[in-house]
């Protein structure tokens, strides 16, 4: 027995609520057990609870963790969501030794454990390379040889299958197998475990009001839907790229050369692994990056700036469009640039907001939401102003199964009932079942459909 | 224009470290005994020996010329003006010689931060810091610099984010007033907040790596590994 | 910096660095000796009413201008520090005196012209250190600080706006909220 918590509850300071309520869970050595849970049900901190980190608050129960015998060893080490905050030093030996530091290990010690723990994650990299030049698989892989120098007793990741392809997580689960061989305790914190599902030795489940239930296997209920079964003809498209290539300086993606057409109310998938140049394209779409060669037109005209108002982009991370004081400003900001007046310019609002199911939050602050919440508000203010392209950068990312379905339910509603066209984007296959019309991939140098 | 002026300074940065033959600890011990001789000698042989030590630094230290240039014509427009204070006070034969001299010792003054600290890697030199510095304000200066190309990435993003939606935030519409007030609203309280978020989770993450579990750390001696 | 939590602290830091960045990139573009004391306010004064510490501007500037020597900007090496710290200084004496600074943008423009003022004592110190005669180092510094105060004074002036802005978001913490260690 490594870690357990006996009915433990916690309360974030100046909240009324319980975060966690009555969680009791055993966490034995050499197995990995997998904490499911919808955004913001509590997951990240029951995580940073078993690690000590938690701010003071009204907390009740007991958690017990092991003690980390020996020099330099922690007890619990934590993989959190974003690898790019994480990475905090310059050079891979530096960037692993970082904890090392702060256990105050001598330094004659440092550089055999290093290696030792760069090895284990199959990194073979020289002290001094950069960590600015990895791949995101490198810098997970990076990021875990971090937390296995310091020799801990449990291994906690948060959300890993957000950050990455499935190349990465094929990567993962092989050393995750290894390290519970050898006697490590796992704990992944994810709403997607399908795909490390060989790992996994034990489901829980974390509800809404934060208490914790055994899980099941993880695997999604796909809602049954009938595939899209709509024909395009290709006599007025709404987006033709003919023949796209971007400088080298802005970008260097996988593809060398993309041509594209998408018809009005045609709804596609773009899908390729990290790094493969799929926001490149989006930008390139949206006006964002002037290609180096090519031409990109949009509802029969060459892409221009007047395209503002046609073209839609909801960005992977929602809260970088945030930026008013309420929820309804927040989406009627867009229509106000455009001019319309007060009474049509509500009603939209308001429609807009009932469409996303977030019209309860309508004089909410954005930044006090959760994050599938901050996704929706973002989605319907790129909604409101009923473009004719919407392209969706990863627009499922971090969001837990039942809101990923009501964002692709809102844009399945939203391509057939207003006409509009969908690109959108992803590093993994949808597990919601395929409502697209066509999807997409980049296969030597090139766009390919399937 | 901002967000390319930005990206155009981090290329050019980036685009200068080199492996320095002087280590960051002697630097900083130069720049400091060389400045404080410039403020202290006044006699013209002082000053002459002076110069020729920062003509040998500028021999032997790998430097920035863009940044050198940059900084020699900051001294030189401020010796202009001292130098023409001089003359308009004492005329050109009291004035012109005490003038030059003054402007002479300001040039050697900052002479040698510019040769020493602008072609070298800027943590390298914040490794050597952190040996007088304390524990924490090392990290966070060297976190500071490490994630400056994030931020200036976060800001684009939020600057193409805010674009789309229609603020009026491009150079040219920031020439009028009426749109400053899209600038702090759509564009610097957004930044700030992301400043706040990416200031959290590193914490977070380095409190995930026992930062602050002791009141010292030691120091990973280097990146070179010994190889069999 | 012991009560100073490292989210803070580190919120403090990207404050410097984005004072550095913002210097840097506008340096060749305005040309106007004394236009970086624009930047220079606005990034202390946000980080003194963002950060509830009565050092926070300081320590901001300390950092601003050690960041500045290490990427070799400026023309003093190390001596580029006092450039920061100096207004760090004057922004966070006018915020312990004026309780009620942030929420004013007259007196955010006074604080920002006062630190902009502190570049005629820093110019000045090295004048007659150097042994210039006083009338020149006299002449000679206000020159230089004539305009940064004027810029100062600009720079400060959007920092109500923002603060209110961050507040009605709900994104700047009471002091409850410590660390654990």
């Amino acid at each position: 027995m490594v870690t357990r918590l006996d009915n433990y509850s916690y309360a974030w300071p100046d909240t009324e609520d319980w975060t966690l309520r009555e969680v009791s869970l055993v966490l034995p050595q050499g197995e990995c057990h997998c904490l499911s849970g919808a955004s913001g049900a509590g997951k990240t901190t029951l995580a940073l609870a078993l690690k000590g980190l938690l701010p003071p608050g009204r907390q009740d129960g007991r958690l017990i963790t092991a003690a980390a015998p020996g020099e330099g060893r922690a007890a619990v080490g934590v993989v959190l969501q974003n690898p790019e905050t994480q990475i905090l030093a310059e050079t891979v030996g530096a960037e692993v030794a970082f904890g090392l530091e702060n256990l105050c290990l001598p330094p004659g010690q440092m550089a055999a454990r290093v290696r030792a723990a760069l090895d284990a994650v199959g990194l073979e990299l020289a002290f001094e390379h950069t960590t600015s030049h990895l791949s995101m698989g490198q810098k997970y892989r990076l990021l875990l040889a971090a937390q296995l120098v310091m020799q801990p007793a449990l291994l906690i990741l948060d959300e890993p299958a957000g950050q990455l392809d499935e190349g990465g997580l094929q990567s993962l689960a092989k050393i995750i197998a290894h390290q519970k061989a050898n006697g490590l305790a796992v704990l992944l914190c994810e709403h997607r475990p399908v795909p490390l599902q060989a790992v996994i030795d034990k489901h829980w489940h974390l509800d809404a009001a934060g208490r914790l239930q055994t899980g099941s296997n993880g695997k999604p209920s796909i809602p049954s839907s009938q595939p899209a079964k709509e024909r395009f003809d290709n006599a007025h498209p709404v987006v033709e790229v003919q023949g796209l290539r971007v400088h080298a300086d802005d970008a260097t993606p996988a593809w060398r050369e993309v041509d594209l057409q998408l018809q009005a109310g045609q709804r596609a998938l773009l899908c390729a692994p990290n790094g493969a140049g799929k926001t490149t394209l989006l930008r390139c779409l949206a006006g964002l990056l002037r290609p180096a060669q090519g031409s990109i037109r949009v509802c029969g005209q060459q892409l221009g700036k007047d395209h503002v108002n046609r073209i839609g982009y909801l960005f992977q991370n929602p809260r970088r469009q945030l930026f008013e004081t309420t929820v309804f400003a927040e989406v009627a900001f867009s229509l106000r640039r455009q001019g319309l007046r007060r009474e049509k310019l509500s009603a939209r609002v308001n429609s807009t907001l009932a469409r996303c199911h977030i019209a309860h939050l309508s004089g909410r602050s954005p930044h006090q939401l959760s994050y599938g919440q901050q996704h929706l508000v973002a989605l319907a203010s790129v909604l409101a102003k009923e473009p004719d392209l919407l392209l969706l950068d990863d627009p499922l990312a971090g969001l837990d199964p039942k809101a990923a379905a009501m964002v692709m339910a809102i844009l399945i509603e939203t391509s057939e009932q207003q006409g509009t066209t969908l690109l959108w984007t992803s590093h993994h296959q949808p597990e919601l079942g395929d409502r697209n019309h066509v999807r997409y991939g980049i296969e030597g140098g090139r766009l390919v459909q399937y | 224009m901002f967000s390319t002026s930005l990206r155009v300074t981090q290329k050019k940065r980036q685009g200068t470290k080199g492996r320095a033959l002087i280590s960051a600890e002697l630097a900083l011990l130069l720049c400091f005994v060389l400045s404080l001789a410039a403020i202290v000698e006044r006699s013209p042989t002082s000053l002459a020996w002076l110069t020729l030590a920062n003509v040998l630094l500028l021999l032997i230290h790998r430097l920035d010329r863009q940044v050198l240039k940059r900084g020699i014509r900051l001294c030189l427009w401020q010796g202009g003006v001292v130098t023409g204070l001089y003359l308009l006070r004492y005329g050109p034969d009291a004035g012109l010689m005490p003038g030059l001299r003054v402007s002479w010792q300001l040039l050697l003054v900052f002479l040698p931060g510019l040769i020493l600290f602008s072609g070298g890697s800027a943590s390298r030199l914040a490794q050597a810091l952190s040996k007088i510095l304390p524990a924490r304000s090392a990290f966070v200066l060297a976190a500071s610099l490490k994630f400056l190309p994030l931020l200036v990435t976060e800001i684009a993003a939020i600057h193409e984010a805010q674009r789309l939606r229609g603020a009026r935030i491009r150079p040219r519409d920031l020439l009028w007033p009426g749109n400053w007030g899209d600038l702090l609203h759509c564009l610097v309280a957004p930044v700030v907040v992301r400043v706040l978020e990416i200031a959290d989770n590193i914490a977070c993450a380095a409190r995930c790596r026992e930062f602050g579990r002791f009141p010292g750390r030691t120091c990973w001696p280097g990146d070179q590994e010994n190889t069999p | 910096m012991k009560h100073l939590p490292l989210k803070e602290a580190l919120f403090l830091g990207f404050c410097a660095a984005l004072l550095i960045i913002t210097k840097a990139a506008f340096r060749w573009h305005l040309g106007i000796s004394g236009h970086a004391m624009f930047f220079t306010a606005f990034f202390l004064l946000l980080a003194r009413g963002c950060v509830t510490f009565r050092a926070a501007a300081s320590f901001t500037g300390l950092l601003a201008g050690i960041a500045a020597a290490l990427l070799g900007m400026g023309k003093g090496g190390p001596l580029v520090i006092e450039k920061f710290l100096l207004p760090a200084l004057a922004v966070d004496l006018g915020a312990l005196l004026l309780p009620w600074l942030f929420g004013s943008m007259l007196l955010c423009a006074l604080v920002g012209a006062a630190a902009g003022a502190t570049k005629f004592f820093g110019t000045i110190a090295i004048d007659l250190l150097v042994g210039m005669e006083p009338a020149i180092a006299w002449r000679h510094s206000l020159i230089e600080a004539f305009a940064a105060l004027a810029f100062g004074a600009v720079g400060a002036l959007g920092i109500p706006p923002v603060l209110r802005r961050l507040r009605a978001y709900g994104v700047l913490l009471p002091e409850t909220r410590k660390e654990p260690l």
